[in-house]
């Protein structure tokens, strides 16, 4: 059962997918870019861990991912880290209530976060950068970087999931905590 | 202990959330050359995106110049093979001589530069549309260090921000964060070219009286102590007298084609301030 994988396994494989969708990123992913719009996987596995993570563990998943993100992206090293940490901590928040197993919730949840992500990147970037401006189409940009990501997110989580279940089968057995 | 069982959740977050803007903020004011992690981390995903460019290069060849002629020719195999194979030798020699004369062209603008400086090809591109940097196949083991100019044949490329032992990131010219002191050749008026939005340039702190006009070409000053004086930046496409203060708003064309940037020099070059 992946849902219940462990939680080392779990988060093993989250850095590691991480990692291998950042080099990917930077090299195939960008071949298929339209325009500006990009796939961005790194968002989904944020959104993956902020689900099915532990508090503690996550965190240190999600901020080696903003690490990764910062070093193959941009200018401003530590951004990343800022804005996927808040990503983290609302799907932290929202997971007391709502369950990520469908599709359409992935979907959902990826969308509605690329929006929050990157209107957190241009609000930095306006009081970091004085020069910066966002661009006018800033708006329709989020809204067709979010449906990318919305429709491309059970891809990733599936890729995520399958390299936590090879992890978890391979891996070492959790000890059982009895109550 | 009661306390923290309670307020587990927000002390947690309240700590990694300020951890987390506490690094912003250190690597914001410090550069991230103090983090040396990074420096592994970008070692072992180099090679990678190395291999992953060159299969991609191959696949990329291998469609265009194979499965489309098959596709095209199905009654004679023999003649189709042929066409292939010569084609595919046209490609290969049109591919060379483009090289080659990018190459020379490199080589050119390398001897009217009296600096000491190594090529290097581009390995990775930003996947953010947010930021403007690009990952090249050198670094410190070739002396490649932070705050080094990066140029090309067309121009100033940008500078480099970081680099492990044998790769290096580029903030390229087009990104908000890189600013370049910059004079107009023509009537030498002064200004700072910094990135906008759309791959132009903005060229920045010129005031009403200074003369500035369209076509006129733009390059570096020196004065900044990064770039060497008198490269080409870019040429001016727009000049409009802005509404509010005292500057000018113009914008710059960049010289260099960043959608298509293959081969770049870095001039070992440390930065030197006016003496």
């Amino acid at each position: 059962m992946k849902r219940g994988a462990g939680r080392w396994p779990r988060a093993m494989g989250t850095a590691v997918t991480g990692l291998l969708l950042a080099v990917l990123g930077t090299t195939a992913f960008s071949w298929w870019a339209l325009g500006p719009l990009r796939l961005e996987p790194i968002i989904v596995l944020v959104v993956s861990a902020g689900y099915r993570l532990p508090l503690v563990l996550g965190f240190m998943v999600v901020m080696f991912l903003g690490y990764v993100a910062d070093l193959i992206s941009g200018g401003v090293m530590g951004l990343n880290v800022v804005i996927f940490t808040v990503v983290y901590v609302i799907c932290q928040l929202a997971r007391r209530k709502l369950d990520i197993s469908s599709w359409p919730f992935q979907m959902l949840s990826v969308g509605v976060l690329t929006i929050l992500a990157h209107l957190l990147t241009a609000g930095a970037m306006t009081l970091t950068v004085p020069s910066y401006a966002p661009p006018v189409n800033l708006p329709l940009l989020l809204l067709a970087q979010a449906l990318i990501n919305a429709f491309t997110a059970p891809l990733f989580f599936g890729l995520n999931e399958a390299l936590v279940g090879i992890l978890a089968h391979f891996g070492p057995a959790e000890r059982k905590v009895s109550p | 202990m009661n306390f923290f069982r309670k307020y587990r959740f927000p002390i947690i977050v309240g700590l990694f959330v300020l951890g987390a803007l506490a690094y912003f903020s250190f690597s914001a004011g410090k550069g991230v050359e103090r983090i040396p992690a990074g420096r592994y981390l970008l070692e072992l995903t180099g090679p990678v995106q190395r291999g992953i460019t060159e299969v991609g290069d191959w696949f990329n060849s291998i469609w265009r110049h194979y499965f489309a002629l098959v596709q095209a020719a199905e009654e004679n195999d023999r003649l189709k093979k042929e066409l292939a194979a010569l084609k595919q030798r046209t490609v290969d020699r049109d591919e060379l001589e483009l090289a080659n004369r990018r190459l020379k062209k490199l080589l050119e603008f390398k001897a009217n530069l009296d600096y000491p400086m190594v090529a290097a090809e581009v390995v990775g591109s930003d996947p953010s549309s947010q930021f403007k940097t690009v990952i090249i196949n050198k670094g410190a083991a070739d002396g490649v260090e932070s705050l080094m100019p990066v140029v090309c044949a067309q121009g100033a490329v940008g500078r480099v921000i970081w680099s492990s032992p044998n790769y290096a990131k580029l903030l390229l010219l087009i990104d908000p964060n890189c600013g370049v002191d910059v004079i107009v050749q023509r009537s030498r008026a002064r200004g700072v070219v910094e990135g906008a939005p759309g791959g132009e340039l903005r060229l920045k702190y010129v005031i009403h009286t200074e003369d500035v006009a369209l076509g006129d070409k733009v390059i570096t000053s020196g004065a900044a102590g990064v770039y060497p004086k008198g490269v080409l930046v870019g040429t001016v496409s727009a000049v409009r007298q802005g509404q509010d203060g005292a500057f000018q708003r113009v914008q710059i064309t960049p010289a260099v084609d960043f959608g298509r940037l293959e081969e770049v020099l870095v001039l070992l070059r440390r930065r030197q301030l006016d003496q």
